[in-house]
């Protein structure tokens, strides 16, 4: 690569590419002076934030007795709901398949989901645009939204359901309305949502009929009575003021808070909401938890966490730090077929590769999932998608009774943060959890103990006492 | 009113002959008196009258059958919400939230109502004989709302369909970014929201309301009525409309 006089060939490439203006920054501003608005994209953050990846377990050894792997029983059975309702819900396992509507997905993605869900008797959730048939009679328990929308809203659908639950936010866009493009609003869905065809359909934020935390105590009051006070009503919390949410959805009367963080996904959203906006699951969880325990109502509330959930050792750390089940969506979507490499040509078409498809806004997914195109929604085969669903909830399942088992414990849910090690120091002052290799605690509490500690010791010191 | 025939015993319901019966409201909770009213429908009470009802929170809602429940007074939030079929009869005043959501049926309020009234509601009719607060039959997919008097800030936002009919003045956003749907304006509007277009009455408009309007004692001809729609230009995205959609996103 020289010019043969030792200097550099000046025609090669330059290589030292700006840090500010990166080449994603040049392609932002350039489709943004293309499109006069902020872009969309289905999918959730692409930042790196802290994650339970940033804790790991610290099994059992000469200290504490481990259970036989194979042989000894590690219970999974969860029960949400108990703190009003009349029939809380319960699960064989500690998953949940999140909200994702009939309009965002196909009816046979819903489908799909649902029959998994009745299988591993978990529940699935309906989403804007109210509840699909075939997802009712596929799924045994299932929950309704109730969605400031109210899209498709049908009181005999609401009793029907096994559990409510009030959307106030959702982890990726906290704030901020729900999106369907217009390439998505199909003859069928615009029906069922009472809506013109094809049109750009933006959501409210606000509920129509309740704002505040007072109104969200009446309106729950409202549900309850509609539905004789027999299903636990949920109410789901985008994270984001996470502490003083709790305190007022417990204190208007939720059975169970589903806390949702920043790598919440959606089908639609402008990008920037993905990445700046809301605080990560994992601080989301651990600011709940502290919230209860300030009530005193942790165990008498329930809690599900969601939001980037991708396996059952991300289950297992979040039972650790006290949830009481997760809810999966990006990750049931995945095992269905999201961004298998098959099709390929019509993820070029999309401008993107399989494994880096955050395309669900356009309506065009090539493998079936989030698309209502009749011809695309053919490509994921109903009954091996609902096997597929099924395979990877059983494998989560069987990862977390690992990590139970591995840590001594005969039930999941007996799980603790005692038994982890944070792995970055971010990680250990969200979750109180020492870093490994130390004792230390580095929330700002533990810090002035310490602090106090150590000035108590030195005043107690014999040097000192002699000066 | 038919005559008292017999005396629930331990509770405050009287029947009266013909599926009519009394409800006295005095001193129950809300559980108590939803209770009470599913009871007697139950029964196969067709008209229950309900006194007392002291402006309680969440009764009768998602009542489903073609039943006729008439308050002696006022009700608090969400009145009648999520009904299914029945006509509500409210005497005095109801709180935020009236029949929100309704399905079927008929929902009248004598007095004024709160914020939200007739929201996303899907069918049937409300009648506000006096005002409402803000945010009147937002995002209603159906049926129809008819104010006596006037209605507060931002009412028929997100409108998708149905028809509101408010016989005195409209506050400011009447109307803002609704989809389809018709709103009938009397009075002055103090601002129309985004998107919101001004149009004349038909022969057909006035038609219909003539005949919306009747029933309730209100002669449509003497008020000056206007039409609200869509403009459609917020259906979807135009960056040739900066301004618009500087307000609207």
């Amino acid at each position: 690569m020289s010019t043969g006089n030792g200097h550099r060939d000046p025609t090669l490439p330059v290589l030292r590419e700006s840090q500010i203006w990166s080449r994603a920054v040049i392609e932002d501003i350039q489709m943004k002076a293309q499109l006069g608005r902020y872009r969309m994209q289905g999918f959730s953050t692409h930042r790196r934030v802290p994650t339970f990846d940033d804790l790991t377990f610290v099994p059992c050894t000469l200290s504490r007795v481990p259970l036989e792997g194979y042989r000894e029983r590690c219970e999974t059975k969860t029960v949400l709901g108990t703190r009003f309702a009349k029939k809380p819900v319960e699960l064989k396992v500690p998953v949940t398949i999140a909200g994702m509507s009939y309009g965002a997905l196909s009816k046979t993605a819903k489908t799909a989901l649902g029959r998994a869900a009745a299988r591993l008797g978990i529940s699935t959730t309906t989403g804007d645009g109210g509840m699909l048939k075939e997802e009712r009679e596929a799924t045994r328990t299932m929950v309704y939204q109730v969605l400031p929308s109210r899209y498709g809203f049908d009181p005999d659908h609401l009793k029907m359901a096994e559990a409510i639950e009030i959307v106030i936010g959702q982890g990726a866009k906290p704030g901020t309305g729900g999106v369907l493009l217009g390439s998505k609003v199909s003859a069928v869905i615009a029906e069922q949502r009472t809506l013109p065809v094809g049109v750009d359909q933006r959501s409210p934020v606000r509920h129509p009929d309740f704002i505040g935390p007072d109104d969200l105590q009446i309106k729950i009051e409202e549900l309850r009575e509609a539905t004789d006070w027999e299903k636990p009503i949920y109410v789901k919390l985008g994270a984001s003021r996470v502490a003083d949410d709790v305190k007022l959805a417990v204190k208007a009367g939720a059975d169970v808070l589903v806390i949702d963080g920043m790598e919440g996904a959606t089908g639609a959203s402008p990008d920037v909401l993905l990445d700046h906006t809301g605080i990560p699951t994992m601080s989301g969880l651990c600011e709940a938890i502290r919230a209860l325990e300030d009530m005193k109502a942790l165990g008498q509330v329930q809690v599900i966490v969601s939001g980037g959930i991708k396996n059952g050792v991300d289950a297992a750390k979040a039972l650790a730090l006290g949830a009481d089940a997760v809810s999966i969506g990006t990750a049931a979507l995945i095992a269905l077929n999201c961004n298998a490499p098959l099709f390929i040509e019509d993820y070029h078409r999309l401008g993107v590769e399989p494994g880096a498809c955050h395309h669900c806004h356009t309506g065009r997914c090539p493998v079936g999932i989030t698309t209502q195109d009749p011809e695309l929604e053919k490509r994921l085969i109903l009954d091996e998608a609902s096997d597929r669903v099924f395979n990877f909830i059983q494998s989560m399942v069987m990862e977390m009774q690992m990590f139970a088992r591995a840590c001594g414990k005969s039930d999941v849910h007996h799980l603790e943060p005692e038994d982890m090690r944070a792995l970055t120091l971010e990680a250990s002052m969200i979750t109180g959890i020492p870093l490994a290799g130390t004792d230390w605690i580095l929330t700002p509490d533990a810090i002035a103990d310490r602090v106090a500690a150590r000035l108590e010791q030195r005043q107690r010191h014999p040097a000192h006492a002699a000066r | 009113m038919a005559q008292v025939v017999a005396e629930t015993p331990g509770s405050r319901e009287r029947k009266l002959s013909a599926g009519q019966s009394v409800l006295d409201a005095q001193g129950l909770t809300t559980r108590q008196i939803n209770q009470a009213i599913h009871r007697l429908i139950e029964q196969g009470v067709r008209e229950i009258e309900i006194r007392n009802p002291v402006a309680q929170h969440c009764l009768a809602v998602a009542i489903k059958a073609e039943v006729r429940l008439h308050f002696r007074g006022s009700c608090g939030w969400y009145a009648a919400g999520m009904n299914d079929g029945a006509t509500v009869v409210i005497d005095g005043n109801a709180g935020w939230g009236l029949a929100e959501c309704m399905m079927r049926g008929r929902v009248e309020v004598q007095g004024n109502a709160g914020s939200g009234a007739s929201v996303s509601i899907r069918g049937g009719l409300v009648f506000v004989r006096g005002d409402t607060g803000a945010r009147a039959g937002i995002a209603m997919k159906g049926g129809v709302l008819i104010v006596g008097g006037n209605v507060g800030y931002l009412s028929g936002f997100m409108m998708q369909r149905g028809t509101i009919i408010v016989c005195g003045d409209a506050a400011e956003g009447l109307g803002d970014s609704m989809y389809e749907g018709t709103i009938y304006v009397g009075g002055r509007v103090a601002a129309y929201g985004a998107d919101a277009v001004e149009k004349e009455c038909t022969p057909d408009d006035r038609a219909l309301l003539r005949r919306a309007l009747e029933e309730f004692g209100i002669d449509a001809s003497a008020i000056p009525f206007k039409k609200v729609e869509s403009g459609r230009k917020l259906w979807n995205f135009s960056k040739h409309e900066p301004e618009m959609w500087r307000n609207a996103l």
